[in-house]
């Protein structure tokens, strides 16, 4: 998933306490989806309650926010709206691979073979609206904001950057910066200790954080020519031209006017591109959102996750105590006034 | 262009009444006077300030932004007597003041007003009590609410107003009847309101001999007063705490 443009950015590792008071515009998506694949059992199997539903995006959500906001990090979830309409084929093939990564999973799980059950699990992870609704509502027990972008929730979040109301991005993806997120932050909420997918080494995950100005000098390319840059190696809304990596594409991209006069050079197409252009240049984003953090609402988040879900209620309790103390504070704002 | 000559003790009441709430503003200026709009960094409580052309010893400018630190300023005025007069000049093209006080001259350099945050939007609050009272009066209630408490409730109740703080161990409560107060509109309305930003905006208010209190249930305070002889209109607006359980 996202446009495959890391190799040619520069990335800064960041200490978390350096972030402290700094909001971020988390790809909801995004982050959800990292927590289904990665709070998993050793099977693959994720976390479940007893009635077999699965509960790893509100581990996530509850342990891994609730660490962040410790570190009095604001964070703030953007969901997805409605996908651009050339996105139907991505989402589509998303959907197939899911469901061959779960045929496979299960095969492997049926055979014994742990290590291939848990790469496919991870594989098949899926969001359906039952794991949306269920994010919103624990988040909002938390008091944590979250807003629903008119299309994709990184455009929104790169807009939220751009107008100064929060600081980062926080996403896996590049692609934020193809939206024109001046800062995107990545490992945010799933720092520390990750097993390298097939193999048995773990490694130390830290944040890092990429400037888009900073980054775009480097390559001495302009905003729009980044796009270019991605649309021939791939992004969400179009296959990558053939045998063209990154730095190919860089050299391309610095050869040529613009994407059109690439396509006619190698002779291929990429359909929708001045669609595709446009959409990551003038996506489609709203300022209808307030940001307020709120008490987190104890009683409801124990009665959600643990009378509903199975959590323990003592894991659950010092949770929201820690949270509590960060968002607690008595004084109110006179933005609700406003 | 801002050319004007000011009292130096009443440009520094004006500066203490600002740097409550801010560091730097957006100074407006107009040929009726200057006036400020300015939150607290942490959206708790704003200030709106205007002084009228007429509070200056002499005054001429036009609709202008002038951006200011106020701890420039205030250092300043250190060096001013109290009856000193402050003269000052905005030079535009170089983007500077001259101040004058006394023999001192001094050249101070303006910030980028869009550098600073923008001028709050003012809420327009419906609040049902409204207390005037002597500014000594509540500045001593909120001086011994300090000393045992970091927040205080004001409310009224049956014509008299009250202003109450508790600590873990110990209470203090000021009752004033209305025959104690300069006016009162009574309703039955009580807020709590942090101590840190009150005792700041008190502060200045204390001067006055006329606050004006308006007050609802768990609603914003709001603090009116003038200064230097009902030219200058000094009004604070400070967000509530809850109340815990």
């Amino acid at each position: 998933m996202g446009v495959d443009i890391g190799d040619l950015l520069h990335k800064k590792e960041v200490e978390i306490p350096n972030l402290s008071n700094k909001t971020v515009a988390i790809d909801a998506y995004n982050t959800l989806y990292q927590f289904l694949s990665i709070i998993r059992q050793r099977d693959g199997t994720p976390l479940q309650d007893s009635k077999g539903r699965t509960t790893s995006h509100l581990s996530g959500i509850l342990y891994r926010i609730t660490n962040l906001v410790e570190e009095d990090i604001k964070p703030v979830f953007v969901f997805d709206g409605k996908p651009p309409d050339f996105k139907t084929e991505t989402l589509e093939k998303r959907k197939q691979s899911r469901e061959n990564a779960n045929q496979k999973w299960n095969e492997a799980k049926k055979k014994g073979l742990t290590e291939e059950a848990y790469k496919y699990a991870q594989g098949s992870a899926r969001i359906d609206d039952q794991i949306l609704d269920d994010a919103k509502y624990l988040l909002d027990s938390m008091g944590i904001p979250y807003l629903q972008s008119p299309s994709e929730g990184e455009a929104q979040a790169a807009h939220m950057v751009q107008k100064g109301d929060a600081d980062y991005v926080g996403s896996q993806d590049y692609d934020a910066l193809l939206f024109g997120a001046p800062h995107v932050i990545r490992n945010l909420t799933i720092t520390g200790k990750r097993k390298i997918p097939g193999k048995n080494t773990y490694i130390e995950l830290k944040p890092e954080t990429i400037d888009m100005e900073e980054n775009l000098e480097s390559l001495g390319v302009t905003h729009s020519k980044l796009i270019d840059i991605a649309l021939c190696v791939g992004t969400d809304y179009n296959k990558g031209l053939e045998k063209i990596g990154p730095k190919r594409a860089l050299k391309l991209v610095k050869a040529h006017d613009d994407i059109k006069s690439i396509l006619n050079e190698t002779g291929q197409k990429i359909e929708n591109v001045d669609k595709i252009k446009d959409f990551f240049m003038n996506p489609e984003v709203t300022d209808d959102y307030q940001l307020k953090w709120n008490r987190p609402d104890k009683d409801k988040i124990i009665q959600f996750l643990c009378e509903e879900h199975d959590f323990s209620e003592e894991r659950v309790a010092k949770a929201c105590d820690r949270l509590d103390s960060k968002l607690g504070s008595h004084q109110k704002t006179l933005d609700q006034w406003f | 262009m801002f050319r004007a000559t000011i009292d130096a003790y009443l440009l520094r009441d004006s500066v203490e009444i600002l740097s409550v709430l801010v560091d730097e503003i957006r100074l407006r200026t107009s040929s009726d006077g200057i006036s400020v709009k300015a939150v607290d960094p942490a959206n708790v409580a704003m200030v709106t300030f205007n002084l009228d052309s007429s509070a200056f010893d002499d005054f001429e400018a036009d609709e202008s932004e002038i951006g200011l630190d106020l701890t420039k300023i205030s250092d300043i005025l250190g060096v001013a007597d109290k009856n000193d007069k402050v003269s000052m000049e905005l030079n535009e093209n170089s983007q500077n003041m001259s101040i004058n006080i006394g023999s001192f001259s001094y050249t101070l350099s303006l910030l980028d007003p869009s550098t600073i945050r923008s001028e709050p939007k003012i809420p327009q609050l419906e609040l049902p009590a409204e207390i005037i009272l002597n500014g000594t009066d509540l500045r001593r209630a909120v001086k011994a609410a300090e000393k045992i408490s970091d927040h205080m409730l004001l409310g009224v109740n049956d014509d008299v107003f009250y202003m109450e703080a508790e600590g873990d161990t110990d209470k203090v409560r000021l009752d004033l009847a209305r025959d104690q107060l300069i006016d009162l509109k009574p309703d039955d309305v009580r807020s709590l309101f942090s101590l840190d930003y009150l005792s700041d905006i008190v502060k200045p208010a204390s001067k006055s001999n006329e606050v004006v209190l308006e007050i609802g249930q768990d609603f914003p305070i709001k603090i009116n007063f003038e200064i230097a002889n009902g030219t200058g209109k000094v009004g604070y607006l400070l967000a509530p705490r809850i109340e815990s359980e």
